[in-house]
């Protein structure tokens, strides 16, 4: 789901009508692994501890657990000033003065999507989601100036700031169609989703993963695209790839049969093959 | 030279140093914040698994050295398989970057003083202006720590780092990354945690650690250094 808005202050534009205020996740996450309980009852605890945080605490967020871009966007910029807010200026880079600066005075754009949490961290840190709140910000000018994540909490994971390299998101529904036309068939439920392993998606420069002809498709912000067929052949973190030397001989095993290796979150991997770029139409 | 313009060049030295040292370094108060930025060049990493040679390639630019074509290093590393090991980065970091005190340091999450320590490790190394490549993300990813921010708590007088800088090589310079946020991506949410550190960087840590000791930690947990804390 993408959702936009447009800052400045009062003059605030909506691009998608009624968006600002509509739920930001769907009920289900999409994944392919899912958590243990043990897992998820940790996370429960972590939540609480959320919640009850005061203001003047690190962890306390005006909106825990946000629903909607708006919401996202306030516990973004309050987590963003009261971390370099009081720091002198010049004690700060270029790009965070710029960020705080367009965040007070309201003079930037932020667009918020979901991005489908495979790392491992999913199931083994509580503080981990199924998803995380991606941030693209674009100054007055139009250009990219930083993209961050937010937990699904709420809580800030990272902010970076562009160097001027960086591919821009493509919309799932647009790589969709590109898998459609690649492989001959509808492409269905895409979404951005971070990963880790040989074939890493990051966080900031997520993968499209959608599901074509029974197997999932990922396709890398560089528009590589591998497949994980409908008989996976999962690995497990801790008994495949847990040393150098496991890892070394099964990455060139994989290697071997034009594959690659992904986290689905937790202690679980999986092997996708490689089909090489995406026709960028 | 006479032992009077030695005095004299000896007293001015002493201002010049005595000013450049009031000029860049930090006295804060309580609930104040302040910023360390080493300004290590960043470099993207130019593959997919070069990630560890452009992570060399960025200390041996902040050590002042020349420009490198990163597959030189990745090479030297040993190529496909071994640009993310961390003995080859290491390896990668003594002969390309000069640092020939390199070390790999390797900590298990658990026990949580095995992880303090590794984190006061991390602190004290950039205390003494020095980067520091972590392995990220079980293994499969590397970067260099290049500062942080950090606030004086008011109630225990610790300088607690609520940011660390990681340039990530895989794109976005500069990002920075909640301290809690960073622990929990340096282990993965597994037990393991590597860097690699000049030994004589991280010299202080264990007397700091052990002046401090683990009492000085909040109950919320996180690494320390010399009078330092990750927030968590």
């Amino acid at each position: 789901m993408r959702i936009e808005r447009h800052m400045p202050g009062m003059r605030t534009v909506v691009l998608l009508a009624g968006v600002l205020l509509a739920p930001l996740t769907p009920a289900e996450a999409w994944n392919l692994a899912p958590c243990s309980p043990d897992a998820a009852s940790k996370r429960a605890a972590t939540a609480k501890e959320l919640r009850e945080a005061k203001l003047g605490s690190l962890k306390y967020l005006p909106h825990p657990f946000p629903r909607n871009a708006n919401e996202v966007i306030a516990d973004y910029k309050h987590q963003v000033v009261a971390r370099w807010g009081n720091i002198p200026r010049e004690q700060l880079r270029p790009g965070q003065t710029a960020l705080i600066d367009g965040l007070r005075r309201d003079t930037l754009r932020i667009e918020v999507v979901t991005v489908e949490n495979w790392g491992v961290r999913r199931c083994s840190d509580p503080r981990s989601g199924d998803r995380y709140f991606l941030l693209t910000i674009t100054d007055a000018s139009g250009r990219e100036i930083a993209r961050a994540a937010l937990e699904e909490t709420g809580s800030l994971e990272q902010t970076g700031f562009a160097s001027g390299t960086e591919a821009p998101l493509v919309p799932p529904s647009a790589v969709a169609q590109r898998v459609a036309k690649r492989f001959g068939s509808g492409a269905e439920s895409p979404v951005y989703v971070t990963t880790t392993g040989s074939l890493r998606c990051d966080v900031l420069m997520p993968c499209v993963a959608t599901r074509a002809q029974g197997s999932v498709y990922l396709v890398s912000s560089e528009n590589e695209v591998f497949e994980i067929p409908a008989q996976r052949r999962l690995l497990s973190l801790k008994d495949d790839l847990g040393s150098h030397e496991k890892r070394n001989s099964k990455l060139n095993e994989l290697k071997a049969d034009n594959e690659v290796t992904t986290s689905l979150g937790g202690d679980v991997f999986v092997a996708l093959r490689k089909h090489g770029r995406l026709s960028d139409k | 030279m006479t032992t009077w313009m030695k005095r004299t060049i000896g007293v001015a030295l002493g201002i010049c140093a005595f000013l450049l040292l009031a000029a860049t370094s930090c006295t804060i108060g309580p609930g104040q914040s302040d910023s360390v930025t080493l300004r290590v060049p960043y470099r993207q990493q130019e593959q997919w698994d070069y990630c560890g040679a452009a992570s060399v390639l960025m200390w041996r630019l902040y050590n002042g050295q020349s420009e490198l074509p990163q597959n030189e290093i990745y090479t030297w590393m040993g190529g496909s398989g071994s640009g993310l090991y961390p003995d080859a980065i290491r390896d990668g970091a003594s002969y390309y970057a000069g640092m020939s005190d390199a070390i790999v340091d390797r900590a298990a999450q658990d026990p949580v003083e095995s992880q303090r320590e590794f984190f006061a490790r991390q602190i004290s190394s950039i205390d003494s202006n020095t980067p520091v490549i972590a392995i990220v993300e079980v293994g499969f990813h590397a970067g260099v720590i290049d500062g942080g921010t950090w606030t004086r708590d008011a109630q225990t007088n610790l300088n607690v780092w609520n940011d660390v800088y990681f340039h990530d090589p895989r794109g976005f310079a500069d990002r920075s990354y909640s301290s809690a946020q960073w622990m929990s991506h340096a282990t993965g949410g597994y037990n393991s945690l590597t860097q690699i550190v000049s030994n004589s960087a991280t010299f202080n840590w264990q007397s700091n650690y052990d002046a401090y000791g683990d009492s000085m930690v909040d109950s919320s947990g996180g690494g320390m250094g010399p009078e330092e804390q990750y927030a968590y």
